[in-house]
């Protein structure tokens, strides 16, 4: 029996783990602990890398939580899986073993759940048992006794409702008891995970699992019906993309308000001189062109949110796996490239959940032409100023199609490169699928609003940070040197960027572009958005009247030939202005090789892309 | 008054070199030693 | 002699799991590892195992009910799977 002392006014420094099978609603039990405490890192959606917050017990008592990737053994089948095991068995380089595991049981699986249990228990742990699903598994007529089952167990046995706002409660009370703390003694069960599962079962009066027909089931008959289901989807796709363009009006006037009353106001306090030119053409003109799209951003996280809480996604990438299959991937490619739409990063991490490294590779080449959401600023302001907003059908507005063929173009090349890849390497064994459909439930409003905040907050945090910083630098180097008296042009010309920009204008004048985007391409290639923020200062100190503030789809609308805008446009589709992608790839495959291939074949398609588009539309417009 | 004018700017201009700098020297030297994520926010 | 195995069970029918293949499935490089997922994602002997729907067209996916559980393989991964007769 140990009896090592706990002292609990320690258990700050303490670390807890929630261990589980995949959507078992570990995520979900996690929101309700830590809320909003926790760290907030750059992705959303499917945890594929563990996840830290602070929680308060009962007696309030702060502790670090740790959500690690749902696994449904202790022997990892991707590398996402392999993340909890390394932790659990603390031979992660990231994070030492934790304190205490918190297994979280899914109730409606308890066979399958217990094996896991049987398994964590072999490691000597600190355990506490988290029976979550309590609610559902009664509505499905299975009646757990929770005392019982903690009898059998032999280790201390919480009931959760994560879904629900006090659900988490039993579970911070338990870890107030001091004796939770203790390694329980080495326990004498089978070595045989499954058998010792059905015999807990027994012991504790519980029936096997009986199979449900439930509402999940019924919904598949129709979701993943070849024809309904697929119609569903392609709907459902479509009425995202409009949603994001129309729904976001309104909000986005009100910011775009709220930046130009702002740079009123400083136009007339300040004092002619270097700040005045920093906090507006810089500052505001910068920052301000890319928080207009806040608004856009969020539209769309919600929806990938709701769908991913409703567990939707696996039905859609089953529907595309045929598809998929075609060029070479499997359905398991979906969600990672899924992802991809809100930012590639997370979506290349969760391609760790992919167990075929060919297919891996391949996902991880083609998710940066998931259009992602930094590219919409760029997008709707280019589209806003060369698009015009007309209807062109009952419910269907030109601008929006066009975003949506924008979109198109980038899977219709991942397509088409995927394609190339398969057909340069030859067909590999058939990928592995053995995806699991987790039941449909309603999105709670608690864990996406929590999500929606977490995105803002990265992008106010981005905002705040690497683009402002970014902007500021490129204020000063498009402001010195000082133009002289009596130069002709504008002073930004004159100046650092302004010269850079002239240079490297000469590479880009074959695809129409000017010198002041060959400027704002530079910066550009820290963040896609960085591109309008940079192109916002250029043109606002290119101004030699004094509009404050003038909103800068406006000016390029007037300056740049149709030509120049469209050509801009498809540029974005391909290139990777995005060092940190090209850093995770890094990361994420190892070596140089990856990310230079990626750079040079996508820089090499925008190029191609553009020179095509410029061509095409000067040829018919003249 | 130039002078604080040109001290703002300088103030500003010196904040947003040093985050830069941090921030890709931040994140350079937490790839190298967290050896799973290049992501500086990631706790570690 | 063989046993029927799940993927060519008929849809909407429900079988029992008798055991997961060990060896001699066509085109499933690393069987042991196939199959060991299989048994860690609930496909043990015993299981109740039903096939919900097939795919429309040939070589897709099959989606599975095992136990309470929902899942989609393929054409070879569910042939590894044995069903009492």
């Amino acid at each position: 029996m140990n009896t090592q002392v706990i002292d609990l006014n320690r258990l700050a420094q303490r670390r807890v783990a929630l261990v589980g099978n995949p959507n078992c609603g570990k995520s979900s039990l996690f929101n309700r602990l830590t809320g909003s405490q926790q760290k907030v890192a750059n992705y959303a959606g499917v945890t594929v890398e563990l996840k830290r917050g602070r929680m308060k017990t009962a007696q309030g008592k702060s502790i670090t939580l740790l959500d690690l990737p749902g696994t449904y053994s202790l022997n990892p089948g991707a590398e996402d899986e392999a993340v909890a095991c390394q932790v659990i068995r603390g031979e992660s380089l990231q994070e030492p073993a934790p304190d205490l595991v918190v297994a979280v049981l899914d109730a409606t699986r308890l066979r399958r759940s217990l094996r896991l249990l049987s398994s964590l228990r072999r490691l000597g742990f600190p355990l506490v048992v988290a029976l979550n699903r309590v609610d559902s598994a009664k509505s499905n007529g299975l009646h757990v006794d929770v005392k019982r089952l903690e009898q059998v167990l032999g280790l201390p046995l919480v009931a959760t409702v994560a879904v629900q706002a006090q659900g988490a409660d039993p579970l911070r009370s338990v870890l107030d008891n001091p004796l939770v703390w203790a390694a329980p003694a080495s326990p004498p069960g089978d070595t045989n995970d499954d058998v010792q599962a059905l015999s807990w079962m027994l012991a504790a009066g519980l029936e096997q699992d009986e199979p449900v027909d439930g509402w999940s089931q019924k919904f598949d008959s129709v979701l993943l019906h070849p024809v309904w289901g697929s119609l569903i989807l392609v709907s459902l796709l479509f009425l995202i993309f409009q949603a994001v363009f129309a729904g976001a009006q309104a909000p986005m006037d009100a910011v775009k308000a709220g930046v130009a009353g702002l740079a009123e106001l400083l136009a007339q306090s300040l004092p002619e001189g270097l700040l005045k030119s920093l906090l507006i053409d810089g500052v505001l003109a910068g920052v301000g062109s890319v928080l207009v799209f806040l608004p856009q951003i969020l539209i769309l996280f919600f929806f990938i949110l709701v769908l991913e809480e409703s567990g939707y996604l696996p039905r859609a990438a089953l529907l595309l796996d045929r598809m998929m299959g075609s060029i070479g991937l499997s359905g398991r490619s979906f969600i990672p490239l899924l992802s991809s739409f809100a930012c590639a990063i997370p979506g290349i991490m969760a391609t760790r959940s992919i167990p075929d490294q060919r297919d891996r590779w391949v996902t991880i080449m083609i998710a940066p032409l998931m259009t992602c959401s930094a590219r919409l600023p760029v997008y709707a302001l280019l589209i806003g100023a060369f698009i015009p907003a007309m209807d062109v059908g009952p419910g269907l507005q030109l601008q929006g199609l066009v975003l949506f063929a924008l979109y198109m173009l980038g899977i219709v090349a991942a397509i088409a490169v995927a394609t190339v890849i398969r057909l340069c390497r030859g067909a590999g064994p058939v990928a592995q699928l053995m995806m699991e459909l987790p039941d449909y439930h309603w999105p709670r409003p608690a864990d996406v609003a929590l999500g929606l905040w977490q995105r803002a907050h990265i992008f106010l945090r981005n905002v705040g940070g690497i683009i402002l910083a970014l902007t500021v630098v490129l204020w000063f180097l498009s402001s010195f040197p000082a133009a002289p008296a009596g130069f002709a042009g504008a002073p930004i010309e004159y100046s650092l960027a302004g010269r850079m920009g002239k240079v490297l204008a000469l590479v880009f004048e074959p695809i129409g572009f000017n010198w002041q985007i060959a400027v704002a391409l530079i910066p550009g290639l820290a963040a896609r958005e960085v591109a309008v923020s940079a192109l916002g200062t250029v043109y606002a100190l290119s101004n030699t009247t004094d509009a404050a503030g003038a909103a800068l789809g406006p000016i390029i609308a007037a300056e740049w030939s149709l030509a120049t805008g469209l050509s801009l446009l498809v540029w974005y589709v391909f290139a990777p202005q995005c060092m940190a992608t090209l850093a995770t790839v890094r990361r994420e495959l190892g070596g140089w090789r990856a990310p230079a291939l990626m750079a040079v074949y996508l820089f090499g398609m925008a190029y191609a892309a553009s020179w095509l588009t410029y061509r095409a539309v000067l040829h018919w417009s003249t | 008054m130039p002078w604080f004018d040109i001290v703002a700017v300088t103030v500003i201009l010196a904040w947003a070199c040093a985050f830069l700098w941090r921030r890709w020297g931040a994140r350079k030297a937490h790839a190298d030693h967290c050896g799973h994520c290049n992501n500086a926010n990631c706790g570690k | 002699m063989s046993s029927p195995t799940l993927n060519e069970s008929k849809p909407k029918v429900w079988r029992r799991i008798r055991s997961l293949k060990s060896e001699g499935v066509a085109a499933a490089e690393g069987l042991a590892e196939l199959v060991k997922r299989l048994s860690d994602l609930g496909f043990v002997p015993n299981e109740r195992v039903c096939v919900v729907r097939r795919s429309w067209w040939k070589g897709g996916a099959l989606v599975v009910q095992v136990g309470n559980a929902t899942f989609a393989l393929r054409d070879s991964e569910a042939a590894c799977i044995e069903l009492v007769a």
